[in-house]
Formats: C-alpha cells, structure tokens, sequence
C-alpha cells in the first residue's frame, strides 16, 4: 500500500504530517508558527505536545483540526488530505473526525442549553434516531461522570465537569481524533488524573486517538508519545516512544 | 455483578426514555429565546413594524371610503324634473333621462325613483256624504311613484299591482296623513282639483302605509306628507282633468358608493358636471350638487390619502432600520455559538438556518400580533364614534392592505436573513469582539452628506414645486403617488446626511473621567451609534410630524371622516415610531453599556468606579439624543410643511402646534430618560473578564 506521500505506507496510521509549516503574516512581519514538522500517528494511538507558550502547539492543533490552513506541507488524516479539502469536505471533517476540546473549554459549549442537549446538538443531521442519539450522548456523558447533570446548564457546573463536558461534546461523532489543548491546565492534578483516566478508558472503547496540548510534563505519563514543540520544530522524531509510554494508564 | 449492570443498564434506559430530544428547529428556537428580554423586544420590534405600513393605508381606506358614503349620502342625489302631459310624454322623458346617464355615468349613477305628481287635490266627500270643514281645508298632492312597495311598510291594506283596473279606482296614502285627514282603510272618497265639487274623482283607499327610512332619499323629492299615490294609468287618468299645478314628471338618481372609486372621484364629480349641462333643456329643472361635493371630496381626499402614505413610507422606513438594529444587536448575542457550530464543521447554510429560523420563528409570533393590534385599534376607531367604519371596505382595499403586510413582511424577513447570514459566516474568536472599523475622513463624510442632503431636499420639496404640484393633482396615479412619497425620501436622505457631519463628541466635557472617555469612544468610532441616531433622529421628525398635524386639524372638516382618519393615523403611527425608536435606543445602549464594561476591564480591574463608566455611557446616550431631538424637529417640520394639507394657519393653530410639539418632546425626552436609565445598568458583580456576564 502506498500512502499519499508517495512512501510505504505506515500500517495502521491515522495521521501523516510532513514537512509542515505555517506563517502567520507575510513579509518582515512573518512569524514562522511551524516548521518543516513531520509527524505520524496510529489509529488509537494518545500523544502529548509539549512546549512553550508560542512555540505553535496551538497552531498545530488547529491545522488539525481544519480550522487554519498550513502556509506549506502535507496532512492526511484518516487518508484524507487536509492541505487539498475543498470548503464542504473540510466541514466533514471537522464534523466528522475529528473532536477539538478548547483551551477554554466554555468556548466550544452552547451556554444556553444543558448539558444533554449540548452533547446532542453535534449529532444533528449526522443520522440515527432520536432514541439512538440520547442513548448514545447519555453512554457518554456516563461514561465521564456526568450522568447526575444531563439538565443542568454548563454555568452551573465546576471548571472540572465543564472540561468533561467539553470532551463529551468533542467525542459525540465518535470522530477518529481528539485534539485536546490544554485539557488538565485548569485542574488540581488529582482531579486532572481522574480526568485523563476517565478519558483514556472512553478513547480506548471508542478506539480514538488523541493529540493532548499540554504545559504538564505529569500528562506524559497518560500517553503513548510525547513530542516537543520548540520554536515551531518538532525535537522529538516522529514514532518514537516516550519513557512516559512505559508507565501508561491506558 | 450481572445484576448490578442489569440495574445499572435499566436505570439508564429510563432516562433515556424520559430525556427530551433535540432538534434543529428546537435548537434554533432555544437559540432565539435564550435571552427572553432581547427576543421581547425584537417581537415588539417585530410586531409593530409589520403593523404599521399596514395599518396606515387600512385607516385611510377606511376613511376615504367612509369619506365618500358620508358625501354621497349628504349629496348624493341628482333629480331631473320636467312638466309631462300625459304617459306618453312621462315615457319619452324617462328614455331620454335615463340614456343620457347611462351612457355618461354608466353605474356610477343608479335610478332610485321615477315619479310624477299634480296637485292641490281636494276632498270633497267620504263614503257619499260631506266631509268636515278640517277635512276639506286640507290639499294633497295626487302621486305616482314607482318601486313603492321597497320603500314603505304596510300597516293597512295591501299596495294594488300598478296597472290593476277594474271597478273603483284603487289609492294608498300614508297612515299619518290618512289620520290627519281622519280617513280609513276602505273609505270611499272623492277628491277634486277646485275644491268646489266640479268634477270629482273617485276612488278607494286600499291601503295605507308608513316610509321604511325617512331619511331614505327616495323619499326626497315627496312635495308633502299629504299624498294620495296610485298607479301609473290611474294617474294619468286623474291629470286629464287638468290640475292647476302639474303634471310634473321627475327622475331620482343615486351615486352608488361601490360603484364611485375614491381615486376617481374627481373624474366622475366632472362627468356630472358635464351631464348635468347635457340634461339641461326648456321646461326641465336639474338639480344636484353630486358633482362640486365629489371633486371637492376628492380633492380632500388626495391630500389626506397623500399625508397618510408618506407617514406610513416614514414608519416603513423606521420599522426596518429599528429591525435591523435590534436584530442585529440581538443577532450578536448569538455571534459566538454559531461560531462553535461552524467550527465543530456545520456548514454556513446549516448554521444560517439555525439562526434564521429562531429569527423567522419570533417573526412569525410576531405578525398575529401586529394584526390583532391592527384589528383591535379599528375596532376602537370604529365604537369611539369616529365616523370611520371598515364597513364600507372593498375587497380591493382589503387585498391592497394585505399585499402591503405581506411586502413589508417579507422585508422585514429579508433583513432578518441577511443578519442571519452575516452571523453565519463569522468564525470562532476567543475575544468575539471585532476592532471598529476605521472611520471615513471628514471629507469623504463631508461630500457623502453634501450630495444625500441636497437630493434630500430637493425630495422634500418635490411636492409643493409648482409645476410638480399642478400635474400631481390634475393627473392623478402611481407618479403622483411617488411625487408625494418623495418627501419620505427626502427625510431619510436628510437624515443620513445629518448622521454623517453631526458631531457627536461636542456634548463630552473632557474634564472629567467620563467625560474623557465619551469623548474618546464618540471621536474615534462616531458610526458606532450612526444606525440608534438615524432611529431616534427618523422618529422624532415622525413625532414632530404627528403633533403638527393634530394640533394644527390637517383633516378638513368639512369631511370628518377625512380628518379622523388622518388624526388617528398620526397619533398611532407617533406612538409606535415612539416605542420602536425606545427599543433600539434601549437595546443598542445596553449592548454598549456590556461591551464598554469589556473595553474598560482592566481600568476596572485598577479602581476604575463601575458608576463612572455607566456615566461615560449617559453621556454618549445624551450626545445621541441631543442630535436626535433638534435635527428630529427640524426635518419633523419640514416634512409637516411639505406633506401636510395644512389650511391657513391663525395665531392659535401656531400657539397650539407649538404647545403640542413640547408635549410630544417632553414626553420623547421623559421615556428616553427611563429607558437609557435601564439600558446603561450593568450587573452589580462586575466581572468584565467573564464573557458571558458582558453578554
């Protein structure tokens, strides 16, 4: 089998990434976000990126998540190429494979509604019946603790369920990819344990990979890999393990 | 532990079962009603402005319609006399008549009566024997008057088939004049045209009646209550014996109100004109003053009919700026989530449908009520004994209002998606707080307000030109109705131009903290409060124009339904311009109240007082409001000028349009007050990094 790239194929690989970069501005105002990064992911596989602030973990995110476009390189996610997608299949995508958990995570809930109905408002027009949807939204809102909240609205819920809840809504499609950006950043570390377990337990049934943005070198231990990010090049080479894999939860 | 999961399985099947689904049209409608003050009001945005370009024209329909019975009625007759000598000639006379006005008018002009009458006729003996001298001293006029029977109630006999012949010759009377004369049903009596017995005439009371109407203009031309009808033959028979008075034949004819259009009430007051000039001829009398009433009404009504329109052309306006203003602030309250639900991959028609169905859905709400308030304030129009009366609509009046509800409708629906659409297409921002655009130099505001201004005038003016003025009124049609919408034009255009060189900053006293930053948001982002000016600005002058008109009594009076329906048209057309121009002012101030809370956070954050920021935002409402209130009265006032059929105007009309346009500002000014009062409260918790709380 022959990937797009024109190599062998990776077996089982989710994402391919190669020689990615992205600009923001133009001329002597340029900041390099990203550069010339090459990166690969298993289906089902969890990797962490750390880095700091401004090093363009943010941005990678966002390429994966189809909410910016690369300035030059290659992603193909799922065997589908996210730098040639035109406006419709872009949409899919986002709808479809992947999941995006905000750094704030209010940012990607609907205020107004409760916390069902927030986990069902991605599922509309994606099919099923409505039985099938709340069966399914209720599976995961119980599977991340929130099976006490289904009427109650995201203000009215602590920082801690208000971030599950968002990993909820980003997981209703069953999407082949989590991007998650600083998930645990503002949690105490056991409550963010108990989180990154409780998520680790649901990607392992929904068969999900995940890319964690993260600051928390603890996270690592939660992943498969970890990469680092600095000055948008990635240091750590592409499928190579962590010591942080080794003593993995999942 | 299979009993356990079982459990566990059941439990979750239950809520299941019990949890309420979701559905886009739900999930647009949650969207449009989560913040149930701003939905409120764009619905009372909404309504009103649906209701009044409706409205408007439905209270001049109604009033030139009820204009026009109430003229036909006072003067709606034309009778043509003539002395006859016998049938033959009463028939020549009729044909001729009745060709004349059926080729000129056609059914404009319906026959109501043919009748002819002699006369005195005297009683000279009842059953044979002598009457009394009361009796006797009374005269009466013999009559013969044709389609009788519709027009009286028999209380005593019967009414005898015209032409019936056989032994005594049959005759009816009225009950009052049978009983004045002391007669009774089946009373032989014998009449004579002397008074002395010479040649009498016989005949036999057969029945005897009362008039349905008295008012009924058939019964106009009756020289007496003294009358003695009978049928045609009879009639002529009685004439042979040479009455000293009479015969005389006449011709009763009716405008019809359904078949007079108002629009062409001039042309058909000249065709009578010419007609009756036609029907004049020797020994014939033409008598009617339909044809001075109608041009005369229809020159009334075209200037009343003229002032409602460019009112209800001013509220259009009005109704879709204060729409799109409260829309759009309404539209920003929903601006994030969207955002997420594009982000989250819904295509833009998906997110657009979300947004435009909550806004079709409060759109929807909305027009039952616009015409139960519609419906409710004719109604009120109808009892109060205003002369006005949906009576006398037309199907066409009806269908015309329905058509301008559904045009407006739709552009109300229009706007509402093109903010749907605008939203749609924003994509997710942490801040949600767009940069101001930078605003245009003064030149290019300058020559932008030089060129609206000038062709604003010259639309305020267009009117009253004395050549447009000539052909508007002689050639009456779809042009002049869009010369006389043109001054509507001209205010608006005014008022953008006026929007583009005020300066609003000259009310902000830089001395003070507020002060400075009123100053400074008004300077550096004038058009940030361009659409609330241009709406309070428009309603002013809408204000000004309404109070103009009533106090100075526009309506003429030699029609009251005319100037009823104009003095209702301006006062509700003032009170809901009012309360939507209170809405936008209202709501366009709250949404700046939150976002200057956002703005000024971190000056918050250091010991900035809450209180000094909300008075920065009084003084910005005040800037606002200023500009509005003398440029409102201002174009108000060119517009009555220019719209208004104002007649001449004594020192009390002056002294009471005066009175009454301080009322109108006073009361203005007093509900802005209440209203920027409330707009410009912010929580009493202030967190301006909370996102939703500026919200």
């Amino acid at each position: 089998m022959i990937d797009p790239f024109g190599e062998p194929a990776l077996p089982g690989a989710l994402l391919q990434i190669r020689a990615l970069s992205h600009a923001y501005g133009e001329g002597p105002d340029q900041v390099l976000a990203l550069r010339h990064v090459d990166l690969d992911l298993l289906i089902g596989e969890r990797l962490a990126v750390m880095g700091r602030s401004g090093s363009g973990k943010t941005t990678l995110l966002n390429i994966l998540a189809g909410l910016e476009g690369p300035t030059a390189g290659r992603v193909v996610v799922g065997g589908h190429d996210l730098t040639r997608m035109g406006r419709r299949n872009r949409e899919a995508y986002r709808r479809l494979m992947v999941g995006y958990v905000w750094q704030r995570p209010e940012a990607g809930l609907l205020m107004g509604l409760t916390v069902l109905q927030n986990v069902l408002v991605p599922m509309l027009g994606e099919g099923g019946s409505q039985l099938d949807r709340i069966d399914a939204a209720v599976g995961l809102l119980d599977a991340l603790r929130l099976g006490d909240w289904l009427y109650h609205t995201p203000d009215q819920m602590t920082p801690g369920e208000t971030q599950r809840l968002a990993v909820a809504v980003a997981l209703a499609n069953r999407p082949h990819l989590l991007l998650a950006d600083e998930l645990t950043a503002r949690l105490d570390w056991p409550s963010a344990r108990e989180l990154l377990g409780d998520v680790g337990a649901l990607l392992g049934n929904l068969g999900t990979a995940a890319i964690i943005v993260t600051h928390d070198p603890r996270v690592a231990r939660y992943v498969d890999r970890t990469i680092l990010i600095r000055d948008g090049v990635a240091v750590a080479a592409a499928g190579e393990l962590t010591a942080g894999a080794q003593g993995r939860m999942w | 532990m299979t009993a356990v999961r079982a459990e566990v399985s059941h439990a979750r099947d239950a809520r299941v079962a019990e949890a309420p689904g979701l559905s886009r049209a739900k999930l647009a409608w949650l969207q449009a009603t989560r913040r149930r003050g701003w939905a409120a009001a764009l619905w009372l945005c909404l309504a009103g402005a649906i209701a009044m370009p409706a409205l408007l024209p439905l209270i001049d329909a109604m009033a030139v319609r009820s204009g026009l019975v109430q003229t036909l009625a006072g003067s709606g007759a034309l009778t043509v006399a003539q002395d006859v000598t016998d049938l033959n000639s009463f028939n020549a006379f009729k044909r001729d008549v009745d060709g004349q006005v059926n080729s000129r008018l056609g059914p404009a002009l319906i026959p109501l009566a043919a009748y002819a009458t002699a006369g005195p006729l005297h009683v000279v003996t009842l059953g044979g024997g002598p009457v009394s001298p009361t009796t006797a001293q009374q005269t009466l006029t013999a009559a013969y008057s044709d389609h009788l029977a519709s027009h009286v109630a028999v209380g005593a006999g019967e009414l005898p088939p015209d032409g019936l012949g056989g032994g005594d010759t049959a005759v009816t009377m009225p009950q009052a004049a049978a009983d004045k004369l002391g007669l009774r049903l089946s009373d032989r009596v014998c009449f004579d045209f002397t008074g002395a017995g010479q040649s009498r005439w016989c005949a036999r009371i057969v029945g005897l009646w009362r008039p349905l109407d008295v008012h009924d203009p058939y019964w106009s031309q009756a020289p007496s209550s003294l009358l003695v009808t009978m049928g045609r033959f009879d009639f002529f028979e009685l004439v042979k014996q040479h009455p000293p008075q009479g015969p005389t034949a006449g011709l009763l004819y009716r405008a019809s109100p359904d078949a007079v259009d108002p629009a062409q009430a001039g042309t058909i007051g000249g065709e009578v004109q010419q007609l009756t000039a036609g029907l004049k001829a020797p020994h014939r009398h033409v008598s009617t003053s339909l044809g001075s009433s109608l041009e005369s009404f229809h020159a009334m009504q075209l200037q009343v009919s003229t002032a409602i329109h460019l009112f209800a052309a001013a509220m259009t306006v009005l109704g879709l700026f204060a729409v799109a203003l409260v829309g759009s602030r309404f539209v920003d309250g929903q601006t994030r989530e969207l955002a997420v639900l594009r982000a989250r991959g819904w295509p833009a028609a998906r997110v657009w449908r979300i947004s435009f169905s909550g806004l079709a859905a409060l759109s929807l709400c909305a027009l039952p009520v616009g015409v139960a308030g519609s419906l409710a304030f004719v109604a009120v129009l109808t009892l109060t004994g205003s002369g006005i009366s949906p009576a006398w609509l037309h199907r066409e009046d009806v269908a015309g209002v329905a058509a301008a509800m559904v045009a407006n409708a739709i552009g109300l629906i229009a706007v509402l998606g093109m903010l749907a659409a605008g939203a749609a297409r924003r994509e997710l921002d942490p801040s949600m707080e767009g940069p101001f655009r930078k605003g245009r130099a003064w030149w290019q505001r300058a020559g932008t307000a030089l060129v609206f201004g000038c062709v604003g005038l010259i639309g305020l003016a267009l009117p009253k030109l004395p050549g447009v003025s000539a052909l508007t009124s002689q050639t009456p049609g779809p042009a002049a109705t869009l010369i006389g919408l043109a001054p509507a034009v001209g205010l608006i255009l005014l008022t953008a131009a006026a929007i583009y060189v005020w300066p609003l900053g000259w009310v902000a006293r830089r001395v003070s903290v507020p002060g400075a930053l009123a100053g400074w948001q008004l300077e550096r982002a004038p058009e940030q409060h361009a659409a609330a000016s241009f709406i309070l600005i428009l309603a002013v002058a809408i204000g000004v124009f309404a109070a103009v008109g009533v106090a100075t009594g526009a309506g003429p009076a030699s029609q009251p339904s005319l100037g009823a329906g104009l003095e209702a048209g301006l006062l509700v057309g003032a009170v809901v311009a009012l309360a939507l121009a209170l809405a936008a002012f209202g709501l366009h101030f709250r949404s700046t109240a939150r976002r200057r809370l956002h703005e000024y956070g971190g000056l918050l954050a250091h010991g900035l007082p809450v209180a000094q920021v909300t008075k920065s935002v009084s003084i910005e409402q005040a800037a606002a409001t200023i500009s509005a209130v003398f440029l409102g009265s201002l174009l108000g006032l060119a517009l009555a000028v220019a719209g208004l059929p104002v007649g001449e105007l004594t020192r009390g009309t002056l002294q009471l349009a005066g009175i009454s346009l301080v009322c109108a500002l006073a009361c203005l000014l007093l509900c802005l007050l209440v209203v920027a009062s409330a707009a410009r409260r912010v929580p009493a918790q202030v967190n301006p990094f909370n996102s939703e709380q500026r919200r």
